[in-house]
């Protein structure tokens, strides 16, 4: 053998060595020796509108909020026997996020954990990446809800099927199946992509495949430093070749999972029209709150300041940009005795705690700050109020 | 079609501009150079302008397009007497290799079908991340539905001034905001696609300036298409693009295109690439606060370039070690373009602000090792930087000031992020990589030049052995 064949030879073997250990099984059969069969007749679905039958779970609509929720009993199985999870959903909506649900016997509580959508065909899940999964399973399913904060609820939704799942005791098959589904499954952009990708979800995540490729470098330049022959060209060759694969290798799979995400933009938005888009944000809820919140304020009051709370930040800093170009400020910032010093103002509440607001005395009860105010609407969630000596 | 003027007339004024006062192009690279760094330019312009004219904000684009065009024609005229450079020189490692053509091919491949994913993310998603619709677009949108360039101001201005407006981020910078409004009055309404369609331009402006300022060390093209290639497929750069609205995409790119040109002043391609740098440099606190502190880190290489080169080491050093003794013993208070006023001092950092950062020690190493080195955030590039580095080391002294700037760089981001409050954002993984990403385009451009630097050495070592291998012979 000449010496460059043995050097290919090597390196194609260090390769494979590399990519054998990022696999966690690597003396388990081929196929798995024992196999929990979950037929998706014998699913139940506690939330979501759904149809079982000998197909699978047929699921029509969600549950709001809470989405959709599948799941089936268990004899007490013992979870290090099976640490690998192999699921089939027809259909689903590349906007739903998608949940592995479970229960211990240990535990009454259910476990939850956001997981990859699968793709066309059943994805698997190495189980034993997740460290609540232990002890003995008595329960498990799958909810399906949408991306929070990311797709507008009403317009994530199409009519998709739970066919199977099954649990599988080690393989290689499990292993290298649930490694690409570790490393090719379908994610959603979250808020955290912005700053880090990777602990943007919460999925259970198995070896870095970057660490992997700087090894499977490292060692290819050093068996070609060995196996070379002192020729220097041939090893700086070889390395450019290797950080060449590395690098389109890691390309590859962050474009895989770029076209996934945009995939899941295009099935909401695509058909839409730029303005029906604007008009159909995550949260069309608060859009329309704010919307109703302005439409409420009369004529001669638009000039106000508008101080705006909510239940959570998020709702908060929405209202606050849906409500621009009004003179608005968020409450949370500025303070609830911001608005004894201003002559007058609108209040903006959304949020399931309302403030104390006495009709009779037209008082208003802020966090303790008593106010003057008059109430402009109430339509469930949605306070607005007239802050300060009545308007002309 | 006013958008896509929008984008046009900058990027004819801003190329115009390049070729008038810092170098007529002449070749692919050439180009690749004035588009680049001319998009930024008329981005710069159209900010200026609009700044300093404050036309209402509905009608910005109609006003500022008649100037823009007024500065194409005046800018065209001066480039055109200008005399087109000496031909570029040909890489010192020789003529380009034939699989150079089929490495471009592949590139604008790739390049075509991930702009194509990028633009229309852009084009079909709704305003997403929440400093995009929390910070950066809060004033466009008010001052461009109002139709009045409210100013933003703190809590007690506010109450005080019903014009004013308020915002959590009322300090923030104006620079991208104000470019919002420029897109949203060429689109006829706040149209989120037309006002975030910037950030893919952007992001095509950092390749071509980058590919086309590494091919000007001299390079060979494979090389730059390389540098090109690896920075815009990192993922983190492409999610801003993607998901677009935070300011730190424009920060980087126009972090990148200072930094590219201080390298050609550097290698000696004439003092205008130094005052284009210094041009960009001043920019950067116009984008975002955190761009005074690289302002500081650009001047640092600038002086270093301008100082005599027997001294400059020397007078650096003390000049660093006399403001370090200073804030130790008596504490510094320096006011800094977006900033204000800053304190520092042993143990504190204080900004206008209301930012009180106590400095000490945080043990945040692993999180820094992790987002760097085993989060997908990077693909290899910081695995393979020490090694290129290393790799370059006889010819860093030719870009010394460049490598002062990315060495300071990245020793003023491990100091925040490692020895102040700001460690919180390196533990939760969040500010640091953005801020690490500001460095990104001048990273791995600094890097390809150094690569062209020593390619071009080792050929001139060869070439020098085989001379005197023939002189022995004959």
């Amino acid at each position: 053998m000449t010496r460059a064949r043995l050097l290919a030879v090597a390196v194609a073997a260090w390769w494979l060595l590399v990519l054998l250990a990022a696999l966690p099984l690597p003396w388990a059969p081929l196929r798995p020796a024992e196999v929990v069969s979950l037929a998706g007749a014998d699913f139940v679905a506690p939330f979501g509108l759904a149809q079982v039958d000998a197909g699978g779970v047929h699921v029509r609509a969600l549950h709001y909020p809470n989405g959709a929720l599948q799941v089936h009993a268990l004899p007490a199985i013992e979870a290090a026997r099976f640490p690998v999870l192999r699921y089939r959903i027809d259909a689903l909506p590349r906007a739903l996020e998608l949940a592995l649900v479970f229960r211990r016997q240990d535990d009454p509580d259910l476990q939850v954990v956001t997981i990859a959508g699968p793709g066309a065909g059943a994805a698997t899940l190495r189980l034993a990446d997740i460290p609540a999964w232990r002890g003995r399973i008595v329960e498990l399913g799958f909810a399906q809800f949408p991306g929070a904060q990311s797709v507008p609820p009403a317009l994530a939704f199409e009519p998709f099927t739970l066919r199977e799942a099954a649990l599988w005791s080690p393989s290689w098959h499990g292993a290298v199946a649930a490694r690409l589904g570790d490393w090719f499954g379908r994610r959603s952009w979250t808020f955290l992509a912005m700053s880090a990708i990777g602990p943007d979800t919460a999925m259970p995540r198995g070896p870095a495949l970057p660490v992997l490729l700087a090894i499977a470098v490292a060692g290819s330049v050093l068996l070609a430093l060995l196996l070379a022959g002192g020729d220097r060209r041939r090893v700086a060759r070889l390395a450019a070749i290797a950080v060449a694969v590395a690098w389109l290798a890691l390309d590859l799979r962050w474009l895989h999972g770029l076209q996934a995400r945009h995939q899941g933009t295009r099935e909401i938005y695509a058909a839409m029209t730029p303005i029906q888009r604007s008009s159909r944000p995550a949260d069309q809820d608060l859009l329309r709150a704010a919307l109703r919140a302005r439409a409420s304020i009369p004529e001669g009051d638009r000039a106000l300041p508008v101080l705006v709370d909510a239940g959570s930040d998020f709702q908060r800093a929405r209202l606050y940009y849906h409500l621009l170009p009004a003179n608005v400020a968020p409450l949370n910032t500025v303070g609830a005795a911001a608005l004894t010093q201003l002559e007058a103002a609108i209040l903006v509440v959304y949020a399931p705690s309302r403030p104390v607001f006495d009709a009779d005395s037209g008082q208003l009860d802020l966090l303790g700050v008593q106010m003057p105010a008059r109430l402009l609407m109430s339509d469930g969630d949605l306070q607005v109020f007239r802050i300060g000596a009545p308007g002309p | 079609v006013s958008v896509v003027l929008a984008h046009l007339l900058p990027l004819l004024a801003g190329t115009c501009i390049h070729a008038a006062l810092v170098e007529r192009p002449r070749g692919a690279d050439g180009w690749l150079r004035a588009l680049g760094n001319g998009y930024l330019l008329g981005l710069a312009l159209v900010v200026i302008l609009l700044q300093l004219l404050r036309p209402a904000p509905q009608a910005a684009f109609a006003t500022g397009a008649v100037l823009l065009a007024l500065v194409v024609l005046a800018t065209g005229v001066l480039a055109r007497r200008r005399p087109l450079p000496v031909a570029q020189p040909v890489a010192a490692s020789g003529p380009e290799p034939g699989w150079t053509r089929w490495l471009l091919l592949a590139l604008l491949a790739w390049l075509a079908l991930r702009g194509c994913s990028l633009v229309t993310e852009v084009a079909l998603r709704p305003l997403f991340p929440w400093d995009a619709w929390a910070t950066w677009s809060v004033k466009a949108k008010a001052w461009y539905l109002g139709n009045t360039w409210h100013p933003f101001v703190g809590f007690d201005a506010w109450v005080a001034d019903p014009q004013a407006r308020y915002v959590a981020a009322w300090f923030y910078p104006d620079a991208v905001p104000t470019l919002e409004v420029w897109f949203a009055s060429a689109a006829g309404g706040w149209h989120v696609a037309a006002v975030l369609s910037m950030w893919p331009a952007l992001w095509l402006a950092g390749l071509l300036l980058l590919v086309g300022q590494v091919r000007a060390a001299p390079a060979p093209w494979w090389l730059a298409l390389v540098a090109g290639f690896c920075w815009a497929s990192l993922p983190l750069v492409q999610t801003h693009v993607a998901l677009a609205g935070y300011a730190d995409l424009p920060m980087t790119v126009v972090f990148g295109a200072a930094v590219l040109s201080l390298a050609r002043a550097a290698l000696g391609h004439g003092r205008r690439h130094l005052l284009l740098a210094v041009l960009f440099a001043l920019l950067l606190p116009a984008i975002k606060q955190e761009g005074a502190l690289w302002l500081i880190v650009i001047a640092v290489g600038v002086l270093y370039l301008l100082l005599a080169a027997r001294r400059r080491l020397r007078l650096l050093a003390i000049a660093g070690a006399l403001v370090l003794v200073w804030t130790v013993l008596f504490g510094l208070r320096l006011p800094l373009p977006s900033v204000g006023w800053v304190e520092a001092g042993w143990g504190y950092l204080r900004t206008a602000d209301g930012a009180d950062l106590a400095l000490a020690w945080r043990p945040v190493g692993s999180q820094l090792a992790e987002t760097l080195l085993l989060a997908p955030n990077w693909h290899l590039l910081w695995w393979l930087s020490p090694i290129v580095l290393l790799a370059t080391l006889p010819v860093w002294r030719a870009l010394a000031s460049v490598g002062w700037v990315m060495a300071i760089g990245l020793a003023a981001i491990v100091f925040i992020f490692m020895f102040s409050d700001a460690a919180l954002w390196a533990d939760n993984l969040t500010a640091v990589n953005r801020v690490l990403m500001q460095l990104t385009l001048a990273w791995v451009g600094w890097l390809a030049v150094l690569a062209a630097l020593a390619m071009a050495r080792r050929d001139r070592w060869r070439a020098a052995l085989a001379a005197a291998a023939g002189g022995a012979a004959t």
